[in-house]
């Protein structure tokens, strides 16, 4: 493995990082932390307009056919504007679900309006308390009828449709399927989280009508594969999200003043900065290899995400609380943004699966790889 | 619930101290250290005669002085500090609470004397070449032959092993395994059929050697196969007393690091007024002052009874350890490119915090420990 | 202090309290008695509503006070820093002015210290006071003001020469808060909580008498008002000891502290909840593995530790003996603490700890610990300040080179 990204991959870099700093300030951000609104519907139109809900959905689903690099881009971007859209559950699970598992027919009726950006997908896996398992799922389906309750679904109260993990007698004792949320059997409910910048629901099914989505007892894999993709975008935008807590310390460090002197020449606040650079940087690193194994399709996928997940959940987190200690009290208001990138960190590094998850799939996967 | 040393502990902590550090100066450390022994006899006999330091915890009824754990710490602290190069921590932190946990009231009678007056140095012998503290790593055999036992297989990494003139050994019953069957044994050092050899190890103020038993014949040390309960007490006391010796070199790592950063200059100002450095010496002292706090307070547990002892001792083993070496690497580091020769001292206590980290089980090892002992909480 | 003297003081109080208490009575009609009979501050001058008793009589008199129930003088707040302070700096006109209502609880106080230019720096305040040749006109901002929003009073720090170095330019005003000149904003936290107050004074006015001490004395006025903020850290408990005793006066009571008290309800999350780890693990069944084990055993050992090193403190200086390093550990500690247990619960968690609400995790409390411990390594000293205090005064460290010990005009400094 050894790459860079290419010459037109950093323009579309460039292009992302000019067009969201026009149209997703941290203004923004606080707009729908502070309102009551789920996301940005303006910038979601925008980003729409751009491509890149349909960067990696082929062609053949009016799809613009690029590789997951080109999303990567766009990952660590949106992570880095810390943009309040529903990009990753749309983008990053829904449409990953359906390109990995989708029969050609559900291809063809829900890829190209989340190409076009018509509709909003998400994920619904979780279901509370603890991390899900097969054992304690007890959403549950009969032919084609679900029931059950879901939370905390990211987007869910937007969605136009869910991806679902019920349990199942049969395989690895779920299955997956696909539900219109738009029915009279599903009920939706906003919750308030840690980050409000981000929108989440619980989600009640009664009988809602679903189309399984995969073969039936092989839901568990399918959500496995899903995150260990998703996984990589994730740790992009957490990144992102790291580098823009570096970039908010600093300026403020540089510029305010105690006992006569910026507090940036102070080796405490100056060593903080560095220690989170080297923190970033090494994350990113594993970014890289998951990039890599992402666009490649490479059998090193699991150790890849895993690797690139852990790392991005510690730097994100270190560079994100650091920010705050940099501006002192003042980085604890509300008034001050410095809560932005903090909240994220947190959000990110649960959403998916917590760290200790993803440092025993990273065992897991490290001791196949051995016997392999 | 003592949290405070006594006017008469402080008195005693200066005496000891005053003794160390006239008999242990770095000098001695590294002479000693370069010697298989790896003792001073002359200094051995003065820490016996004139300060009784082995006959500390020995009961008055077995020749000794009847003083508990919070005075022994003291020693180990301060032992601990000086480095001292000598067969203490086997002899009377290993051996003499073994047998004060196992033995009969004979075999007590018999052997706590001699350890007391320093007559004899004893050793106590658990791990083998697994390095493993917990009971069911214990693969020695006990061989019967009517009330005959004799003692077949190896020990290694046991302190002072090779010139200990008794070795307690800790052995299985044929046929058990995991907690059970286990037993104490004594041995003299020169029995037939024990070959002992000296382990080259990182830390050479600390002796350990490997141990074979060859069909050794062996005296049980209490009841054979009874002896679960007197091992786990037996390294809880253990891991307790070598936590109060590991703060003790700490504590002198991050004194002399300390006076070290006050006087060494760099761009025209002593390094001790650079940030990087005050708040790495303020870490510093904070993790001590912790893992002190841990130490002491599982030392004054033992001698209250409390029952919290074992898992006192997880924490106290594991905040010490994580203390010591922290400090060790932060001193070395502050210390820059001098901190790394052979003529500086301070890689001698950081290999002493090195061999001290695993010693008694690794920090990690305690913490699991403590959490499936922490029930209820403390 | 013999026995004999303790006795006879406790059997004094005791035949007052006998004669004297009476829960019939309204908080400030009781309070008045208490501080003309001068048993509500023993502690205190005779001549000033005290009896020149020795603190450590305190507990004894506090005995009898609780055998019948009876309620103390007002404590809450910030107020009882106000009166240790007129009490040690303050001339009689203050003594008589403020010194009973701060007792019977009419008025309430605020400390006006910090800056938004100046947390860490205190003694770098700009905020300004003139005179004019009939008042001090005092104009500038102060942050993190608990109470200003409520308070009568305010002890305020300002600079009143710029010619001069950082601390000898800032004199001590007592402020009336209630002027036009006054503004108070409530700050709202990440949290989400508003436990503190930023105060805009525009040509807010001070009338000479007002002033504390010297002028350009200030800063060792503050000094004394943060001695005492310090030694009254154990001063929480007792205001929250809740007498949940039925009566007025008692209703009253709890009112007056819950008032207080509000600011802090969310300070046991930002002290990570360590209490709740071991639960909280088992329910999410994450105790089942190993290396986040091995992070509640970190935390558990790091937490009681720190408890412990506390206790060695309070022994040391029980017996007489001089306190050593670990007196000036315990903020440092707390803030140790508080990181590891967050990262802990972080660990421990599923998605349900992202909830805030009562779908979340011990009803969105966990979540309330995320977002709360960061204030911890910050309020009342940041942990870099606590190291450089570690490192100066108990390891006897070298400073660092000053680069504000010219005029004050000429110090660099922030834009507010």
């Amino acid at each position: 493995m050894n790459f860079e990204f290419s010459e037109e991959q950093n323009l579309l870099r460039e292009q992302a990082s000019g067009f969201l700093k026009d149209h997703c300030s941290t203004k923004v951000v606080r707009k729908i932390l502070d309102g009551d609104e789920s996301y940005d519907q303006e910038l979601w139109t925008k980003v729409v307009e751009m491509g890149w809900t349909a960067t990696v959905i082929p062609e053949e689903y009016d799809g613009l056919g690029m590789s997951y690099l080109e999303l990567c881009v766009i990952a660590e971007e949106l992570g880095r504007s810390l943009a309040p859209l529903p990009f990753s559950s749309s983008v990053y699970l829904a449409t990953e679900a359906l390109l990995v598992a989708g029969s050609k027919e559900q291809k063809e009726e829900w890829l190209p309006k989340l190409a076009s950006g018509s509709i909003i997908g998400c994920l619904a896996a979780g279901e509370g308390k603890g991390q899900v398992t097969p054992k304690s799922l007890t959403t549950s389906a009969d032919a084609s009828s679900l029931s059950g309750s879901k939370l905390p679904v990211a987007d869910g109260d937007i969605a136009d449709f869910a991806v679902v993990f019920a349990a199942c007698d049969s395989g690895d004792g779920a299955s997956t399927y696909l539900v219109d949320l738009n029915q009279s059997s599903v009920s939706r409910q906003k919750l308030d989280t840690i980050d409000p910048s981000r929108s989440h629901a619980k989600i009640d099914f009664a009988g809602a009508s679903a189309e399984l989505l995969g073969k039936e007892g092989e839901g568990w894999a399918l959500l496995n594969n899903i995150y260990d993709r998703a996984a990589v975008l994730f740790a992009w935008e957490q990144v992102g999200g790291a580098e823009t807590a570096l970039e908010m310390a600093k300026d403020y460090a540089m510029g305010r003043f105690a006992f006569g002197r910026p507090i940036a020449t102070y080796q405490a606040i100056k060593h903080k900065l560095a220690n989170m650079y080297v923190k970033n940087t090494l994350a990113k690193s594993n970014c890289y290899y998951g990039a890599w194994a992402l666009s490649t399709n490479a059998p090193e996928l699991p150790i890849a995400a895993a690797t690139a997940r852990v790392g991005a959940i510690q730097a994100y987190y270190f560079a994100s609380k650091e920010n705050i200690q940099t501006h002192g009290g003042m980085g604890f208001t509300w008034e001050f943004d410095c809560q932005f990138p903090y909240r994220r960190s947190k959000l990110l590094s649960i959403n998916i699966g917590s760290e200790p998850v993803w440092q025993e799939k990273l065992i897991k996967a490290i001791e196949t790889g051995r016997a392999a | 619930m003592q949290f405070a040393f006594t006017e008469e502990q402080h008195q005693f902590k200066d005496v000891v101290k005053r003794f160390l550090r006239e008999k242990s100066p770095t000098t001695e450390v590294r002479r000693l250290m370069e010697t298989d022994d790896g003792f001073d006899p002359v200094v051995w006999k003065q820490l016996s005669d004139e300060l009784a330091l082995p006959s500390l915890i020995v009961p008055e009824n077995y020749g000794g002085a009847g003083f508990g754990f919070v005075e022994l710490s003291i020693v180990m602290e301060e032992m601990g500090h000086s480095l001292l190069c000598a067969p203490y921590f086997s002899s009377v932190v290993l051996a003499a609470n073994a047998i004060l946990n196992v033995g009969t009231e004979k075999q007590k009678l018999d052997l706590l004397p001699q350890i007391a007056s320093g007559s004899i140095r004893a050793t106590l012998a658990v791990t083998e070449s697994s390095g493993r503290w917990n009971a069911a790593a214990v693969e020695l055999v006990a061989e019967t032959d009517g009330d005959e036992f004799t003692l077949q297989g190896e020990k290694c990494f046991v302190v002072d092993g090779h010139t200990a003139g008794k070795i307690v050994v800790v052995a299985r019953l044929e046929g058990s395994e995991g907690d059970d069957g286990i037993s104490f044994f004594v041995v003299d050092g020169d029995a037939p059929g024990l070959t002992k050899s000296l382990l080259k190890t990182v830390d050479p103020t600390r002796k350990l050697a490997r141990l074979e038993f060859n069909s050794v014949q062996a005296e049980p040390l209490g009841e054979p196969g009874a002896g679960m309960g007197a091992l786990t007490k037996t390294l809880d006391q253990a891991a307790i007393a070598l936590s109060n010796e590991m703060i003790g070199g700490a504590q002198y790592l991050m004194d002399s690091t300390v006076e070290y950063s006050k006087v060494r200059m760099q761009f025209g100002r002593v390094i001790g007024s650079f940030q990087a450095i005050k708040h790495r010496c303020a870490d510093m002292l904070l993790l001590l002052e912790l893992a002190k706090s841990a130490a002491y307070r599982a030392a004054a547990a033992l001698d209250e009874g409390d029952e919290s002892v074992p898992v006192l001792a997880n924490m106290a083993k594991s905040a010490a350890s994580d203390a010591y070496i922290q400090i060790a690497a932060d001193s070395i580091q502050i210390h820059g490119g001098i901190g790394f020769t052979w003529d500086q001292d301070t890689h001698l206590w950081f290999k002493r915090a090195k061999s001290s980290e695993v010693f008694l089980g690794d920090p990690a090892y305690h913490r699991e420990l403590m959490m499936q002992r922490w029930g209820e909480g403390i | 202090m013999s026995n004999l003297t303790v006795n006879a003081v406790k059997e004094e109080v005791r035949a007052w309290l006998q004669e004297n208490w009476d829960a019939g009575l309204s908080l400030v009609e009781w309070r008045n008695k208490l501080a003309d009979s001068g048993w509500g501050v023993p502690d205190w001058p005779g001549q000033w509503y005290g009896r020149d008793l020795p603190v450590a009589m305190l507990p004894e008199i506090e005995e009898e006070f609780a055998e019948v129930n009876a309620v103390g003088v007002a404590r809450s707040g910030i107020r009882m820093l106000a009166a240790a302070t007129i009490l040690e700096h303050g001339n009689d006109l203050h003594k008589k002015e403020f010194l009973r209502r701060i007792l019977t609880g009419e008025d309430t106080w605020c400390q006006l210290f910090s800056e938004p230019g100046s947390g860490s720096d205190l003694a770098g305040a700009t905020t300004r006071a003139d005179f004019d040749g009939e008042n001090w006109i005092v104009n500038g901002q102060k942050l993190w003001t608990t109470s200003a929003h409520h308070a009568d009073y305010g002890l305020l720090l300002a600079r009143t020469d710029w010619d001069v170095p950082k601390h000898q330019g800032l004199t001590y005003f007592i402020l009336d808060m209630t002027q036009p000149g006054v503004d108070v904003h409530q700050v709202k936290q990440m949290n989400g909580h508003a436990s503190f107050n930023q105060v805009f004074i525009t040509d807010a006015t001070v009338a000479p008498q007002y002033r504390v001490d010297e002028e350009g004395a200030g800063w060792r006025v503050a000094m004394t008002t943060l001695a005492h903020e310090r030694r009254n850290a154990d001063g929480m408990n007792r205001l929250n000891r809740d007498s949940g005793l039925p009566g007025a006066i008692y209703e009253e009571e709890r009112k007056e502290v819950a008032t207080v008290m509000e600011p802090y309800k969310w300070y046991p999350q930002r002290a990570g909840r360590v209490d709740l780890v071991m639960q909280r693990a088992k329910q999410t069944g994450r105790i089942e593995n190993a290396s986040v084990r091995q992070e509640i055993a970190k935390l558990l050992i790091m937490s009681k530790s720190a408890e412990w090193t506390a206790r060695r403190a309070r022994a040391a200086q029980e017996l007489g003996m001089p306190q050593g390093p670990e007196g000036s550990l315990g903020k440092l500690a707390a803030s140790n603490v508080a990181k590891q247990a967050s990262g802990v619960h972080t660990l421990i968690s599923g998605a349900d700890a992202l909830l805030t609400g009562s779908d979340g995790a011990m009803d969105g409390l966990i979540a309330e610990v995320l977002v709360s411990v960061p204030a911890v390594s910050i309020a009342g000293g940041t942990d870099e300040i606590q190291r450089n205090i570690i490192a100066e005064r108990v390891l006897g460290m070298e400073k660092e080179p000053r680069f504000d010990s010219g005029p004050f005009k000429d110090v660099p400094r922030n834009v507010v």
